[in-house]
């Protein structure tokens, strides 16, 4: 029937064209992009001729596919929309059509569709109405067009996400558009009902709800649906379940405080709070913390009133006294102190759920259950006081004997835990570093390569070593072989020849090393001889003077060397090679090395061999200049470097003889500018000096203002572990330069650089000021995955009988009381390394860090935040490992009376170090 | 992305009722696989739940494991668990939306009370209703647990009423399967007491750590510690914060346990985490990398890139009849296959989904997962690749060396090293081995046995049991 009339508007007379003919039309129109003349005619045709349309219309949409964003894509989108959804006949495909991802950008006015498909019949329009709906919002189908031809087919709306919130977008369009009031327009929404239970269902819809608009917010989606319920126009029962099953739903906290605040603007009488106890019950153990504390307040007044079982109390307080929340914990005691002093017939039930609370972090509210229960327990009979007793061995150390006396007799498992000496955990000291193994093969040696270059050079600096030396190696012993094997993992590198117009590798390679590349550029012959000799000369006499530079020049120098080298005279191998994980190079290996130069007539790369030196493990008992007291094993390389009569091998020789020489003097100082504290390094014996002249640097000493330079680019730490490569043995050295950097993570909340701490604290040489403060900034890291790196190099240090305990302890207070340390950040730290086992490492630092942290408030100043939590860790500590000791400015402060977490830890550090308390 | 729609029906949807004298939990099937052939609601059990408030708190744990995406939150993907009853105990799976975690809640016998447990595995419906009803359950109410339609509802069935139709992608699939043959390189590396465990839970880093590098945690003293690197005897725990679906349980929890792969190397690897409750054991098992579900792992690509396990596969899973825990030594005598083989076929059978692993008993269980998992297993898109090449005829063999030529010319090596191939390719070079072989070391596998035993493309029918049973005497 329809098309019989839609033909009647239309001046064309179909007697008079062609299905052709009508094709044509529709496609001249839709090329023009006049959405209206395709609707139009579109009206105008007849099924045939709309089926036959189609195969037109598909060729042009495939033809704009190839040039979708061009402006005449644009412009012919709306009107290809129309007229594809105008001829396609069933309503699967129509929908299909619509909802194409090339038609979403420029779809056809939702009011002009309408108009083609208001002939169709009401199943017809239901089907595609139902379907579009079904896509997900991400579809942006127009909310319009759903609901229209929902209203065309009168048919049951549909629920889905994408209906919903296009429902909600257009009341809220409504809305803003001034038009009349949400709640007339709601209120005579023929499906408000079917739509807001579907909302309910909606995940993350809590901010939209949330969404206020007029003065003092009174226009908004909550106080419109509270009016509307108020009206009885929304069934009351069902909202308030809908939004207790919500927030028993869960979800993100800001997606719940809608639900909640709609829940308290409902207002549920008594009554219908009684009916819903079990969903009460439920939020105070599982919902977020708001929710929970909203539930807590609930079942609090009602049990005040009697409305609650001992039994429900119970299953309550069981679930709020499990919770991490203080506040929560806290209210729940104060709520059963009230009930308990109300019905005391109810203890018997309710006493052994208030040792739930013994397991609690925090030992005041510890304390606080324990303290009902003292005060309860003679009023319940044996049974239940058994019960308490065997939660009581959760209670911490101190409150264990108060509750055995509470709850009658010293029970043998209180005391057991008690006896039982205490024990310190900690890590396995690292191995002494596990030797290298060297590459087997040409094909091993390319995956390694395929691996370092994939890393983009963030692979570990003995890694990065080992494959070094089997390029030079292999280039050595069968070049084509070599180059052959590695080809496959570096054909697609910018610079290999062909693989890139904008790579030129001779000018690159002259100014930067990019790591392996440049030995692999040189063996593929891309990069001029003459260029890495130039390099090679000028990387060795050092440029760059920041204080980081001189940690990785010496790398490049050395690859620069090692890149020309393979080029011209291929040594056998490099000298500076890694025989141990920690970087060092054994004696004997070294004169080995050298012996095959010599008998291959090959002198040794300078920069090379300065890094062997610099590698190699003396004897740190050594006398001065002599060989005596020598170790056998340096003894006897000292004898057979001195016999390969090379100048390298006498070099070696004097080097083992020498041994270490004094370390400079290190010191922490406070930076002037900026009042971090950094380190100053005096200057280095004369080690560094006959050494080539990319080596100087390291010796010159190190000054507060040299940290930072102007020239300086370097912003975060290589966690590769290079640096510590350079100078293996004299880790000061690295982390004196590198702590400038690292105290950024404290400072200006940087992330990344604290991951290298872990190999510090594992690596060779004395651990002096710039380990430890570097261990300092490193606990007081943004991150706490971060703060894990320094609590493992904590333990490290530890285990190795490194730490200088009264260094960190004083490092630490100072940059907390400058602010640069966040005692927050400290706790979770110091916690987390208790927490491992060693109660008795992080108790000493933490009793040489207190003192200064406690001389402010105990002179009525204003203590730090977080200097109560620590105080808390320590008195933890000195609980568990059962040490006694003295803090200063401790005893003034466990005598003052108050309540406040500060005084009540303070004394009880101050009990568990054993001075007696004046309280 | 290779994905089908999978249609689940039910005759009803789950629900809670309260009755006289306590509730009643209907648990409804969908179709599923029992020992008598498929069913189209199948029943596994009827009875009381010991713990009914842990058992509900347990249950919520799978479904919302099953609702989670915990990489790229705003897809979303919902499939119902998975249910089967394994005659001693009835176990619920489910995989969450990204592909990255595995969750299995094992009720045992002492946690169910009267009722046979039946055989067969299929999903069961899960809906908001019915969550808010288990949320609800206090401590002390009676609850009666029916897993499938009661008698009642199976004369009066007229069609299914409940119809969901969920998209069901091959990678999903392919996670959900290998999940459990990953696990079965578990072993046991720490056991926690319930208050360390929850100490310890309650001490992991909040909010998604998707740009953070994988925690590894160590046994210290009775309890864990975290560190930043793999030392000895650690275990990894890449994207922490999806273990939240364990908070539900934790104050029920008497015990934790942790699962990993014995060797630890630098990489992020997967492990499994238990919490052990009254009667129940509720399983987490995390992909190593909350961005990388478990799919692309590729430790069982070795295995399919043969046919000899797969015919040892069609014959095992004829003799499985739902174990709780399969005994590969009875399987081997009922079989006459050797225990090697066996254990290769029940590889085989994980990556279709017809075997589960439970890393507290050691055990392979049997279950067929109700989808066509077999359907991704043939789709492996490394698997795929791999057949191509050497199709188009770009491998070819020089003693110990594969050559690899890609249609661009780019060349690629393979490298057999003691049974394990290396390739020169890229994704070799990032993974180092760690997620499989990739798809050259695979062509070249399926090259070298195409030189050896020439076999024809595609599967060979089923060995008949018998003749494997002489061959072996």
């Amino acid at each position: 029937m329809t098309t019989q009339t839609a033909r009647t508007t239309t001046s064309h007379d179909p007697a008079a064209r062609t299905p052709q003919q009508a094709t044509d039309e529709v496609l001249a129109a839709v090329r023009d992009g006049n959405v209206s003349a395709v609707v139009t005619l579109a009206r105008a045709m007849t099924t045939g001729e709309r089926r036959a349309a189609l195969s037109g219309l598909k060729a042009l949409r495939k033809e704009l596919r190839t040039d979708s964003w061009s402006r005449r894509s644009r412009r012919t989108y709306p009107a290809l929309h129309a007229a594809g959804a105008a001829c396609h006949t069933g309503a699967v495909a129509t929908a299909t059509w619509l909802t194409g991802a090339d038609m979403r950008w420029s779809p056809a006015p939702p009011k002009l569709l309408l108009e083609v498909f208001a002939d169709r019949g009401p199943e017809w329009q239901g089907e595609v109405a139902r379907r579009l709906a079904e896509r997900p919002p991400s579809a942006g189908v127009a909310y319009e067009l759903m609901s229209g031809l929902v209203r065309l087919a009168d048919c049951a709306v549909p629920t889905t996400e994408s209906y919903v919130r296009g429902w909600m977008d257009d009341v809220r369009r409504h809305w803003l558009a001034a038009g009349p009031r949400l709640l007339d327009r709601l209120r005579s929404d023929p499906h408000l009902v079917t739509m807001v239970t579907a909302l309910f269902e909606l995940d993350d819809i809590g901010t939209q709800l949330e969404w206020s608009y007029g003065r003092d917010g009174t226009e908004g989606w909550i106080p419109t649906l509270t009016r509307l319920t108020a009206e009885g126009a929304l069934e009351r029962t069902a909202m308030l379940d809908a939004c207790v099953a919500r927030l028993l739903r869960g979800g993100r906290t800001a997606d719940q405080r809608a639900f909640l605040t709609l829940l308290g603007k409902l207002a549920p009488t008594r009554d219908e709070e009684r009916q819903r106890t079990a969903d009460w019950t439920a939020l105070v153990a599982d919902a977020g913390p708001t929710v929970a504390a909203h539930a807590q307040a609930v079942l609090g007044s009602m049990a005040l009133d009697g409305e609650l079982t001992a039994r429900q109390l119970a299953e309550v307080s069981r679930g709020a006294l499990f919770r991490p929340e203080k506040k929560l914990v806290r209210s729940q005691l104060i709520l059963l102190q009230k009930v308990f002093n109300a019905s005391p017939e109810l203890l018997p039930e309710l006493l052994p759920a208030v040792a739930d609370a013994f397991g609690h972090q925090d030992t005041d509210l510890q304390e606080r259950a324990l303290k009902l229960v003292e005060k309860y327990a003679a009023k319940v009979p044996d049974p239940v006081r058994e019960e308490v007793l065997a939660a009581a061995e959760q209670l911490s150390a101190p409150l264990r004997p108060r509750a055995a006396r509470a709850l009658g007799g010293a029970p043998r498992a209180l005391e057991a835990t008690d006896t039982e000496p205490y024990e310190e955990f900690l890590p396995p000291v690292p191995e002494p570093a596990r030797p290298v193994p060297p590459i087997g093969s040409v094909a091993e040696l390319a995956e390694e390569v395929g691996a370092l270059l994939t890393s983009s050079g963030r692979s570990d600096a003995v890694s990065f070593e080992r494959v070094l030396d089997a390029l030079v190696r292999y280039a050595h012993t069968d070049r084509e072989a070599l180059v052959e094997a590695v080809r496959p993992v570096v054909v697609r590198r910018w610079w290999y020849p062909g693989a890139s117009e904008h790579g030129r590798p001779n000018i690159n390679f002259g100014v930067d090393t990019y790591g392996i590349e440049v030995v692999l550029a040189s063996l593929f012959e891309v990069v001029r001889t003459s260029t890495l000799h130039t390099a090679a000369r000028r990387s060795a006499q050092g440029l760059d003077s920041c204080v980081h530079a001189v940690l990785e020049q010496p790398r490049q120098a050395r690859l620069w060397e090692a890149a020309y080298r393979v080029s011209a005279d291929r040594p056998p191998f490099l000298l500076a090679t890694p025989t141990w994980t920690s970087g060092q190079v054994d004696p004997a290996e070294l004169v080995a090395r050298l012996d095959a130069y010599r008998r291959l007539g090959v002198s040794p790369g300078e920069v090379d061999f300065a890094q062997a030196l610099l590698r190699v493990r003396r004897d740190e008992r050594a006398d001065m200049g002599t060989t005596t007291g020598l170790s056998p094993e340096v003894a006897a390389a000292v004898t057979a470097a001195t016999g390969l009569g090379t100048p390298e091998g006498d070099r070696l020789a004097r080097w083992l003889t020498d041994g270490e020489p004094p370390a400079p003097s290190i010191q922490v100082v406070t930076d002037q500018e900026s009042q971090a504290l950094l380190v100053e390094v005096g200057q280095v014996h004369t080690l560094f000096e006959e050494l080539p002249a990319v080596f100087h640097a390291m010796g010159v000493p190190l000054q507060a203002d040299t940290h930072a330079s102007r020239s300086c680019y370097h912003w975060t730490v290589e966690h590769e572990g290079h640096e510590l490569l350079t100078v293996p043995g004299r880790r000061e050295l690295v982390a004196a330069r590198l702590v400038g950097l690292l105290s950024q993570t404290a400072r200006y909340n940087a992330s990344g650089d604290v991951a290298y701490l872990p190999s510090l604290a594992e690596a060779p040489g004395p651990a002096g000021p710039a380990v430890h403060l570097s261990v300092a900034y490193g606990i007081g890291a943004r991150n706490s995955e971060e703060r894990v790196a320094a609590v493992d190099a904590l333990l490290v240090l530890a285990a190795r009988g490194q730490l200088d305990v009264p260094l960190l302890g004083g490092l630490l207070s100072t940059l907390m009381l400058r602010g640069t340390v966040k005692p927050s950040r400290a706790v979770d730290s110091v916690r987390t390394a208790a927490a491992t086992g060693a109660y008795r490492t992080v108790g000493a630092v933490l009793r040489k860090a207190l003192p200064a942290l406690l001389a402010g408030p105990a002179h009525d100043g204003k203590a730090l935040r977080g200097v109560a939590d620590l105080l808390a860790v320590a008195a933890e500590c000195a609980e568990r490992t059962g040490e006694r000791g003295t803090v200063a400015h401790l005893a003034e402060l466990a005598a003052r009376s108050g309540s406040a977490r500060l005084l009540t830890q303070a004394r009880r550090l101050h009990a568990a170090l054993g001075e007696e308390s004046t309280g | 992305m290779t994905r089908s729609l999978h249609a689940l029906a039910y005759a009803r949807p789950s629900s809670l009722e309260s009755v006289p004298g306590g509730r009643r939990l209907g648990l409804e099937t969908s179709q599923g696989a029992t020992p008598t052939g498929r069913e189209a609601h199948p029943r596994f059990f009827t009875g009381f739940l010991t713990s009914p408030q842990i058992a509900s708190a347990a249950l919520l744990a799978v479904a919302d494991v099953a609702a989670a995406r915990y990489y790229q939150p705003q897809l979303r993907s919902s499939l119902d668990p998975v249910v089967t009853g394994n005659g001693d105990r009835i176990r619920f799976e489910s995989f969450s939306g990204c592909g990255g975690v595995y969750a299995r809640l094992d009720v045992l016998a002492p946690g169910l009370d009267g009722g046979e447990i039946g055989h067969g595995t299929t999903n069961v419906d899960v809906n908001n209703p019915l969550r808010e009803a288990l949320s609800r359950i206090g401590s002390d109410d009676p609850l009666h647990l029916r897993v499938g339609p009661d008698d009642m509802a199976v004369t009066t069935l007229d069609g299914p009423v409940v119809e969901k139709k969920v998209p069901l992608p091959d990678r999903w699939l392919r996670g959900f399967a290998e999940a459990q043959v990953i696990a079965a390189g578990f072993e046991l590396r720490a056991e926690l007491p319930a208050g360390e465990a929850v100490r310890f839970l309650r001490s992991l880093p909040k909010g998604s750590g998707r740009s953070r590098p994988a925690l590894w945690v160590v046994p210290a003293g009775r309890s864990l510690r975290q560190t930043t690197r793999p030392v000895p005897g650690a275990v990894c725990l890449p994207g922490p914060d999806r273990l939240a679906a364990l908070q539900r349980v934790l104050r029920h929890a008497t015990a934790l346990r942790i699962y990993g792969p014995a060797a630890v190397g630098e990489a992020a690897v997967s492990a499994a985490w238990e919490v052990v409750l009254p009667g129940m054991r509720l399983t987490l098992t995390l992909s190593p990398e909350a961005s990388r579900g478990f799919s692309g792992e590729g430790g069982v690509l070795e295995a399919l890139a043969t046919d000899e396990a797969g015919e040892d596969a069609e014959l095992i899973g004829v003799l499985l009849a739902w174990e709780p825990r399969i005994e590969i030594a009875d399987l081997a005598a009922s079989s006459g296959l050797t225990p090697e083989r066996v254990r290769a076929a029940l590889v085989r059978l994980g990556t279709s989904g017809r075997v589960g692993y439970d890393t507290a008993e050691a055990a392979y269980f049997h279950r067929e997962l109700p989808y066509d998992a077999a359907r991704a297993e043939r789709h492996n898109p490394r698997l795929r690749s791999a057949h191509a090449l050497v199709q188009a005829g770009a491998v070819t063999l020089e003693g110990a060396l594969g050559t690899v030529t890609a249609e661009d010319g780019h060349v690629h090596r393979v490298r057999a090293d003691g049974g394990r191939l290396s390739c020169t390719c890229q994704w070799w070079a990032a993974y180092r081995g760690g997620r499989g072989p990739c798809k050259h070391a695979l062509a070249v596998r399926m090259a070298r046995r195409e030189v050896t035993t020439p076999v024809g493309a595609g599967r060979t029918a089923p060995a008949p049991a018998v003749e494997t049973d002489t061959s072996i005497r």
